[in-house]
């Protein structure tokens, strides 16, 4: 028996995000996944761009300390009561730890990952997995533009709905804009939901 | 597909079939990315082919379900790992036991299916959290606390089983000692409830605890003896007040009747709280700001004790700290925290602090206010930043293991344990997580902790396995015994639990083959291992 999955299409919509100027943002917008929130951490620099980005592109954004205890009990519980609904973030690996946990309970996944490392001398070590074309799309990104985070957002913020070949990339970049500079791993990622459709 | 040992495909197949049968198709889950959701985030076999890992998993909805897929099982002779909510982490999480097991995941069986206000108790599903039944508390405005562990994402019943503990008073902080009633599918699919339960139409199933003849609630813990799909609880009043106040005192030998005035203030129920006897001096107090650059070049020092204590004095830092914690009214908690200060007075030169105070009920907003959570019965999941990236700690860990050995409730055993453990380490080149410092958790008892980070190097791992399985043995040497443990040391534990040539476990064999003839239920859980896997049991 084998079980095939395809990422549920509910709540999937042509993103209305606007004028978006580099030239991820200009691509023909395919169909995407309707972002419920955007969750930021506020204690990291690249966080708070990552946010800024978001919110530009008209995406909801919420401030949640590392400590995602509020953000599940107060917003995102209730919500995913109703239904499963996705979220991206720029975060510590902490939060994403329980945020990624709390949403198996409610049939979503990790759709997108990507571990970003300050190393010793400066770069920054970016490790990707989730569709191929937006781990493509960022991976160039990365190489040609220092301000990662809001490169990230852009990306993020126009996830596909559809499931796609999956690729992993692992590339250095220099160290970025004064608002990418951070310690230690920070990580992007999207959650969302998943259903069964055809068995075999 | 993955196939259970000693499982023929064909057969494994027929047996999902009638799974499906039971729970519907999209409840039995077969494919890797689902059965990678059932992988133990803290296994300390990360990687390696010894990794638990699980054949499937099949997730029903009521006590039917279950026990039709018992018997199931027993008639294909499945090998089934019952999780509540897999939120056991540090002690298996999801992952079953015995690899190539069928998970039997109940975090659908989520219903709280009842709270009585009056009799202050519930009964609840094994897919319920304490986040869950915190939540209904709160909409319902019901004035009851949960009891909750740190962090509180896990189920009632799982943690009660794996005898557990949180942080409020004696009677509700040992989550085991805490239950009253269980309902359970043995493993042929038969169907039992215990204390009153047994009687049909029972008034006060979550009211008295016994009901009548022997007591087999215990061999539901810890074991493998049957499925609990439902459990009952004491629960606590929400009190008027809850008030907090530190014991500082400055000298090494103070410790001794530290402990005893505590040991006595809690037998006594005038303090019975979760708590720990901490060493600002030594180590730190828990959550304190760093130390002062003195303080910091002190301990890397590290003087005689006379030393210290001269610091200890000059700079009003104490050698050893408690906190204790009162729950009641404005009155009586301020009538037992002076009868504490009292007791605690009578050691020389010792200081005391008040703490927190709170009046209840709590608004949202002031639950959001309070650092500390968990001993207000208040679910978190604070303790996973506090593992988190941090500038005193850049490289957070992938998980821990811990090691965590019942030793009496004095200064003398604290003493000896942090003694024996000290030179063990340094004669062994290990330097493990944790503090030397006694924790209150359990009545009548402390219990020290030591721990080794997950790694994801396969050499690491298996380095501290080594090293955890030689501590439990020194351990065992000098008296002290592991409370619970993960599934890589389950045996390790139970070998020390010999007293008689292992009475005990042939007991525990004895049961086993009587309930489970088939060995279908939790094979090598708690180091009971069925018969037909006794002899290659790792």
């Amino acid at each position: 028996m084998s079980t095939r999955r395809q990422f549920i299409q509910t709540g999937a919509a042509l993103a209305a995000l606007g004028t978006i100027s580099d030239s991820i943002a200009n691509e023909p917008a395919p169909v995407h996944i309707n972002l419920y929130k955007v969750i930021v951490d506020a204690t990291f620099a690249p966080s708070v761009a990552f946010g800024e980005r978001a919110a530009w592109l008209g995406l909801t954004t919420h401030a949640s300390p590392s400590d995602v205890t509020s953000l599940w009990y107060h917003d995102l519980h209730p919500r995913w009561m109703r239904s499963a609904a996705p979220i991206a973030g720029l975060t510590s690996a902490e939060s994403l730890f329980c945020l990624e946990r709390l949403a198996w309970d409610h049939s979503m996944r990790l759709l997108f990952k990507a571990s970003h490392t300050a190393l010793p001398g400066g770069e920054i070590q970016h490790s990707l997995t989730g569709p191929e074309a937006v781990v493509e799309r960022l991976a160039a990104g990365y190489e040609r533009d220092p301000r990662w985070a809001s490169l990230t957002a852009d990306a993020l913020g126009r996830f596909p709905a559809m499931r796609a070949r999956q690729s992993r990339r692992i590339l250095l970049t220099a160290a970025g804009s004064d608002d990418s500079r951070f310690e230690g791993t920070l990580v992007s990622w999207v959650i969302g939901p998943v259903v069964e459709t055809v068995r075999a | 597909m993955r196939t259970p040992p000693g499982l023929a495909p064909e057969s494994f197949a027929t047996a999902l079939r009638e799974f499906e049968g039971v729970v519907g198709k999209d409840w039995v889950f077969t494919s890797d990315d689902d059965l990678h959701l059932y992988q133990d985030a803290y296994s300390p076999f990360w990687g390696e082919p010894d990794e638990r890992k699980a054949s499937a998993a099949v997730a029903p909805h009521s006590t039917e379900e279950v026990q039709a897929i018992m018997r199931i099982a027993n008639a294909h002779k499945i090998p089934i790992y019952p999780i509540s909510t897999g939120r056991n982490l540090g002690y298996g999480g999801a992952a079953p036991v015995y690899s190539g097991s069928v998970v039997l995941d109940l975090k659908r069986m989520n219903r709280i299916l009842e709270v009585n206000e009056r009799n202050a108790t519930c009964l609840v599903e094994p897919g319920v959290s304490y986040f869950d039944l915190y939540r209904h508390i709160r909409a319902n405005k019901l004035k009851l606390w949960i009891d909750c562990p740190d962090p509180g994402w896990g189920s009632l019943i799982g943690n009660a089983l794996e005898r557990g503990n949180g942080y409020t008073l004696a009677p509700y902080r040992d989550h085991w000692g805490a239950h009253a009633g269980m309902e359970v599918v043995l493993p042929d699919g038969d169907l039992v409830r215990t204390g009153m339960g047994a009687m049909p139409g029972a008034k006060t199933w979550q009211q008295f605890k016994y009901g009548y003849g022997p007591h087999l609630d215990g061999l539901f813990s810890q074991s493998n003896f049957g499925v609990v799909t439902k459990m009952g609880f004491w629960m606590m009043p929400e009190p008027e007040a809850f008030r907090s106040g530190t014991v500082m005192v400055y000298r090494y030998d103070d410790l001794f009747k530290l402990v005893d005035i505590l040991a006595y203030l809690e037998n006594l129920k005038v303090m019975s709280a979760t708590t720990r006897v901490e060493s600002p001096l030594l180590f730190g107090a828990f959550k304190a700001p760093p130390p002062s650059p003195e303080l910091a070049a002190l301990r890397a020092r590290n003087p005689g004790r006379e030393e210290y204590e001269a610091f200890a004095a000059n700079n009003n830092v104490p050698y050893w700290s408690v906190i204790l914690r009162f729950y009641g009214s404005p009155k009586l908690t301020a009538a037992h925290w002076e009868y504490a200060q009292e007791k605690f007075g009578t050691i020389a030169g010792a200081k005391f602090k008040d703490g927190d105070f709170y009046e209840f009920p709590l608004s949202d907003a002031a639950v959001n206010r309070i650092m500390d959570k968990a001993p207000l019965g208040i679910p978190s999941l604070e303790a996973f930043s506090m593992g988190g990236r941090t500038p005193t700690n850049p490289t957070p860990s992938n998980g821990h293991m811990w090691f965590s050995p019942i030793i009496p409730m004095s200064g003398e055993a604290v003493q000896e344990c942090e003694r024996v453990f000290r030179e063990a380490f340094a004669q062994w080149g290990v330097n493990p997580l944790g503090l030397p410092l006694p924790q209150l958790y359990h009545e009548r008892t402390f219990f020290q902790i030591y721990g080794f980070p997950i790694s994801h190097d396969a050499e690491t791992n298996r380095k501290n396995r080594e090293t955890f399985k030689r501590m439990i043995a020194l351990a065992a040497e000098h008296g002290w015994g592991e409370y619970r443990t993960a599934p890589a040391f389950m045996d390790a534990c139970a070998d020390t639990y010999s007293f008689n040539n292992h009475a005990l476990r042939r007991l525990q064999e004895k049961l086993k083959d009587a309930v489970d003839p088939n060995g279908i239920l939790s094979a090598g859980r708690y180091g009971i291992w069925p018969e037909h896997l006794r002899k290659t049991r790792s």
